[in-house]
């Protein structure tokens, strides 16, 4: 029986990054989602949405699958969306112009 | 939104057996996981302590773990060597806005990955002294995650954080890895 004792380092090659969480980036559209976290209902509000800005929404899942799109947003528009039936975890909320995407994370929590 | 983590893990060893040449060892590690090709790209410390941290109730950060079995055996001047283990990954997420009823936002959340990995490996080893105890690995495996979840959740100064978890589907459940390793086998 030998009872040697080893050190193990796995490395491939990758530069380092930072040990802190990424920092939030500012939103470019307004358009409110809320609440969030949320658990069956999440609203979007586009009251604040400039009158000439017209804009597409669509819920992302995790595996990159649309599942819910809403053309023609406009300024003053309020949507409620029921995800009582969809499975708690991380969504996207995809807001684009034509030009530009926003992505806007929503987490959909689990009761306990 | 599929994210591609490359593991880093550094392991300890003890050599629990030898019979006919081969031996078999106990492997533990602590990893520090890295995500590539994300917009956000950040990782959790597998040990880390930080005074007023958001973890909830306590400051200590424990990222990843895990703990394998290997076997070796001679062949001509190497060794070929099989893997298994079981092992924990954590991974930040990125922030995300909280917002209370009202549309208000009530301040920024933090989130963790954690994902818990069974594996498999095999390896060729090329020894690199006469004493063959610095040895350079490499070769290909399969890790499957069984369970990964994610937890984010809004510290609030000296009250109850607001906590909220869930799974996470955005990982692949089998991925292929290719180790390329460094040993040394201390005595």
């Amino acid at each position: 029986m030998h009872r040697l004792i080893g050190l193990v380092v796995m490395a491939i090659g990758l530069s380092l990054g930072s040990c802190e969480p990424p920092e939030i980036e500012p939103r470019k559209f307004s358009v409110d989602v809320f609440p969030n976290p949320f658990f069956d209902l999440v609203q979007i509000n586009a009251f604040s949405l400039p009158p000439d800005e017209i804009v597409s929404i669509r819920f992302v899942n995790e595996e990159d699958e649309p599942f819910i799109e809403i053309d023609e947003v406009r300024s003053g528009d309020f949507f409620s969306v029921n995800l009582s039936e969809e499975p708690s975890g991380l969504y996207f909320l995809e807001i684009d112009n034509g030009s530009e995407t926003e992505v806007v994370q929503v987490i959909k929590g689990e009761r306990e | 939104m599929k994210k591609l983590i490359i593991y880093l893990p550094i392991s300890i060893f003890g050599i629990i057996s030898t019979l006919n040449a081969q031996s078999t060892s106990l492997r533990l590690n602590g990893n520090q996981a890295f995500i590539l090709g994300a917009d956000y790209p950040s990782s959790y410390p597998f040990l880390g302590f930080f005074e007023g941290s958001f973890e909830p109730q306590n400051g200590l950060l424990v990222g990843g773990f895990g703990l394998g079995v290997r076997v070796e055996r001679p062949l001509g001047n190497k060794f070929l060597e099989y893997h298994a283990s079981l092992g924990r990954s954590r991974t930040y997420e990125p922030r995300i806005q909280f917002t209370d009823e009202n549309a208000q936002p009530i301040g920024l959340g933090y989130g963790i990955n954690t994902n818990y990995y069974t594996g498999i490996m095999a390896l060729i080893a090329w020894p690199l002294d006469e004493k063959k105890n610095l040895r350079f690995h490499t070769g290909a495996g399969l890790r499957g995650i069984f369970v990964s979840r994610s937890k984010y959740w809004l510290p609030s100064g000296g009250g109850e954080s607001l906590t909220t978890s869930g799974p996470n589907n955005s990982l692949n459940t089998y991925t292929i890895i290719l180790p390329i390793e460094l040993s040394y086998r201390l005595g």
